[in-house]
């Protein structure tokens, strides 16, 4: 029964990171469809009140998606304790496979992407019109074991959702902030670079998650650096040197722990789940959104397999913690 | 780029090795038919999305998203 429980999780875990983040693109047209509508109606009036309003309004509404997908990804994936919440699941899932479509149609011809690629696109709208048919028809009443996650898996579950949950937050809220023109009241930052901010925004929540979420411990300040490497490390050293600057600062920060070989063992799996997460995040964004897909996945996939590689280790050498004070 | 789709061949090669490695798991047969027809779908519409950004970027790899920078909401 544990076996079969651990195939349907990983399968859900992937539905599920799909629903959040397809709908957070819906999510964010509307928040800039809005704030437009809004700041074109009311600054005539007053332009401070109508930035006022449409950052308020826009942050509501940045909570009640947030706090629906942390309810849905929560009942779904770590206790399954409500039975049509799986099929649920499924039915948003098609529903926003069919919106990625009719909004690729209508975004990819003015994509400026080569023909080649433009065709490639388009090719892919039709395994993403399947997905939809094959979610919207998803058999009603079918749950998978009800029994609630515990010990590695349901951390390693409730990591993915913390991260993601964090991430939307933060991402979402940085993006209303600019497409609504507080930024830009502030800061003189403009509204143009809110897909910048919403990045920098995903990956400030995985941050604070990466400390919040049980699944870490012992790792945490270990995968603080390794983050934050990723994240601002081409600042350091040429982008192709950042996953190797990764693996000499995992294996520094593991050293004074553990025996050279036991650090080097750890290091080494470590990298190279941070390796894979790159891929894998890489492909599964691929789904998403053209160009901005892959890097909205990748450092999430970096965290979660590289923890998956790295509890191996702790559990069987070292099972107190020896990389943080903050068990 | 090139270095990915390295690690990526290598990793297939060696799924093998890197199973017991990992600690993984996972039989196929295990999920249900629906279940198996989404992941193929997600499979095939993920690695289409990704040829067409490498093709976009003639293979060099992912480009960070650039800003538009023409007009300022409201102003």
């Amino acid at each position: 029964m544990r076996s079969q429980s651990r195939e349907e999780l990983l399968y859900g875990l992937l539905v599920g990171i799909y629903v959040a983040f397809l709908g957070a693109l819906v999510v964010r047209l509307i928040l800039r469809v809005f704030s437009g509508a809004l700041l074109q109606a009311v600054a005539p009036l007053s332009a401070t009140l109508a930035i006022a309003l449409a950052a308020v309004l826009g942050a509501f509404l940045v909570l009640a998606f947030v706090g629906g997908i942390r309810y849905l990804l929560t009942h779904c994936l770590t206790a399954a304790t409500l039975p049509p919440s799986w099929t649920l699941l499924h039915r948003i899932l098609g529903t926003l496979a069919l919106v990625l479509v009719i909004l690729s149609l209508f975004g990819l011809p003015r994509s400026g992407l080569q023909s080649l690629a433009l065709a490639t696109a388009y090719l892919q709208l039709l395994p993403t019109l399947v997905l939809a048919y094959l979610a919207l028809t998803y058999p009603k009443g079918h749950q998978p074991n009800n029994h609630p996650l515990g010990g590695r898996e349901g951390d390693l579950t409730r990591l993915v959702v913390d991260l993601t949950v964090w991430g939307l937050l933060l991402g979402l809220l940085a993006y209303q902030a600019c497409v609504s023109n507080t930024l830009y009241l502030l800061f003189r930052i403009h509204p143009g670079e809110s897909e910048f901010y919403y990045q920098e925004g995903l990956r400030a929540g995985m941050l604070i998650a990466l400390w919040l979420t049980p699944a870490t411990l012992g790792a945490r300040w270990m995968m603080t650096i390794a983050f934050l490497v990723d994240w601002k490390g081409d600042l350091l050293v040429s982008a192709n040197f950042v996953p190797l600057l990764q693996f000499v600062l995992v294996w520094l920060s593991l050293a004074p722990f553990m025996s050279a070989q036991g650090g080097l063992r750890a290091a080494l799996r470590i990298g190279f789940g941070l390796c894979l997460g790159r891929i894998v995040g890489r492909l599964i964004g691929a789904l998403l959104l053209g160009q901005e897909g892959p890097p909205l996945l990748e450092p999430m996939a970096e965290v979660v397999l590289a923890l998956w590689l790295f509890p191996l280790i702790q559990q069987q050498q070292h099972p107190h913690d020896f990389t943080s004070q903050n068990a | 780029m090139i270095a990915d789709l390295v690690f990526l061949a290598v990793l297939l090669l060696g799924l093998k090795w890197i199973k017991p490695l990992a600690g993984i798991d996972f039989s196929w047969a295990r999920l249900g038919q629906k279940e198996q027809q989404i992941l193929i779908a997600v499979v095939a519409a993920s690695l289409l999305g990704w040829l067409s950004i490498l093709i976009h970027n003639d293979f060099r790899g992912f480009s960070e998203p650039k800003p538009d920078t023409k007009t300022v909401r409201g102003k």
